[in-house]
């Protein structure tokens, strides 16, 4: 049985008729289900986890990447298959999975191509595709063996599961292959750490002392299972993850494998 | 550089960049390249690359090792060790096959370990492929 879960910002009135048009869709294809709408009065959890407990076993998260955020841990947990009907824009994950935008995407869900992903698990909670941390002045352990300290001037710590890797090329100026990396089925975190900015000095330096500059990686990638990050003065860490801001003081972070059953489309980016 | 590199930087799969530090023992079943600061130990289990900027507190393991930074520690390549004219190393090395571009420096005992005719073999395959790859580049 599919569970359409629309976001609460598809009560917008210019959204109505592309969501007619999914509706009808997916009769036609035979994929219709139940339907309800996020609301501001009722948890959006217990929402979906009353209709699992009704039999729904495939959940279709209408709207964005945050929509997605929302049902990532129940559908984890309960473990059922989750869906992706994109609209609108912060459409990132379903763009790496390959599912078109709108009612295009009934016809991928509609042929049942599932995979089954890894996950982030921050302290109690699962997300699909990356955490930006601010980390200055934090202690960061990974696989309970070896510390990284991080670059003066540079706080933060990117660590991604799902990415697309032409945007990650651009994000972090890579020329390197990164095809190894950014994989959700490995059973790897890609831990990246950005490095300190430099002023024009020490670019010009670099360029006309240093033999080989192209040679010398300026960027860190380490493949890690298990990150923790304690604040070491006690500030709060600011964590980004799907557009939203957490503050935390301790993280543990692991890559749980294979925990996500998702429907992808052919054209996905892994 | 070395024209019959035999190290493959498709291996690598960890890269500490030069404005990063690590502490700690750090194991890896997959390549490394360092160009940051390392204090530990260092078990890998392909390739490992010591960049030019690398400073290394630390005992080495790995199949093939190429060291163009500082290291202080004892290195121990399964396959092969290449050591450039950056090259600093304050420690004993032991492998199979050693080449030493002139200018590098080396502090230490060297042990080189016997090699099978079977990996004598791989290893001219492999040069005349490097070269052969080379010619054609």
């Amino acid at each position: 049985m599919y569970y359409y879960f629309y976001d609460f910002f598809l009560s917008d009135n210019k959204y109505q008729r592309i969501l007619h048009r999914i509706e009808n869709r997916a009769v036609d294809l035979g994929i219709s289900g139940k339907i309800e709408r996020e609301s501001m009065l009722i948890n959006s959890e217990k929402l979906i986890l009353d209709n699992i407990r009704k039999g729904a076993k495939t959940i279709i998260a209408v709207g964005n990447d945050e929509t997605v955020d929302k049902i990532i841990n129940i559908a984890a947990r309960e473990k059922v298959t989750v869906g992706i009907i994109p609209i609108g824009k912060k459409n990132k994950i379903a763009k790496i999975l390959g599912i078109p935008e709108g009612s295009l995407a009934c016809d991928i869900l509609s042929q049942r191509r599932i995979k089954n992903l890894d996950l982030i698990k921050m302290n109690d909670k699962y997300y699909l595709s990356n955490l930006i941390i601010n980390a200055k002045n934090a202690k960061v352990l990974c696989e309970k063996k070896y510390e990284i300290s991080l670059p003066k001037k540079q706080g933060k710590i990117y660590i991604y599961n799902l990415a697309n890797k032409n945007e990650i090329k651009k994000t972090f100026k890579l020329n390197q292959n990164i095809d190894n990396y950014f994989n959700p089925n490995d059973g790897l975190l890609d831990l990246v750490i950005k490095p300190a900015k430099q002023n024009l000095i020490s670019k010009i330096f670099k360029k006309i002392i240093k033999n080989n500059p192209d040679k010398i990686k300026d960027i860190s990638i380490v493949p890690v299972k298990k990150i923790k990050i304690n604040s070491r003065d006690k500030k709060p860490l600011i964590i980004n993850c799907e557009n939203n801001n957490i503050v935390k003081t301790f993280l543990d972070i692991e890559i749980v494998s294979q925990k996500l059953n998702i429907i992808v489309g052919k054209d996905r980016k892994f | 550089m070395f024209k019959n590199q035999q190290i493959d930087e498709k291996t690598i799969e960890t890269i500490i960049g030069q404005s990063v530090k690590v502490k700690g023992d750090f194991q890896t079943s997959g390549g490394m390249q360092i160009d940051g600061e390392l204090k530990g130990t260092l078990n890998i289990g392909t390739d490992l690359i010591i960049g030019e900027n690398a400073k290394i507190i630390a005992n080495a393991q790995a199949n093939r090792i190429m060291v163009s930074g500082k290291i202080k520690g004892n290195l121990k390549a399964n396959e092969s060790l290449e050591i450039t004219e950056t090259a600093r190393i304050d420690g004993d090395l032991e492998t199979k096959v050693l080449s030493t571009e002139p200018g590098a420096q080396i502090n230490g005992m060297i042990k080189m370990s016997e090699i099978s005719e079977k990996e004598k073999n791989n290893l001219k395959e492999k040069s005349q492929e490097t070269e052969k790859n080379n010619g054609e580049e």
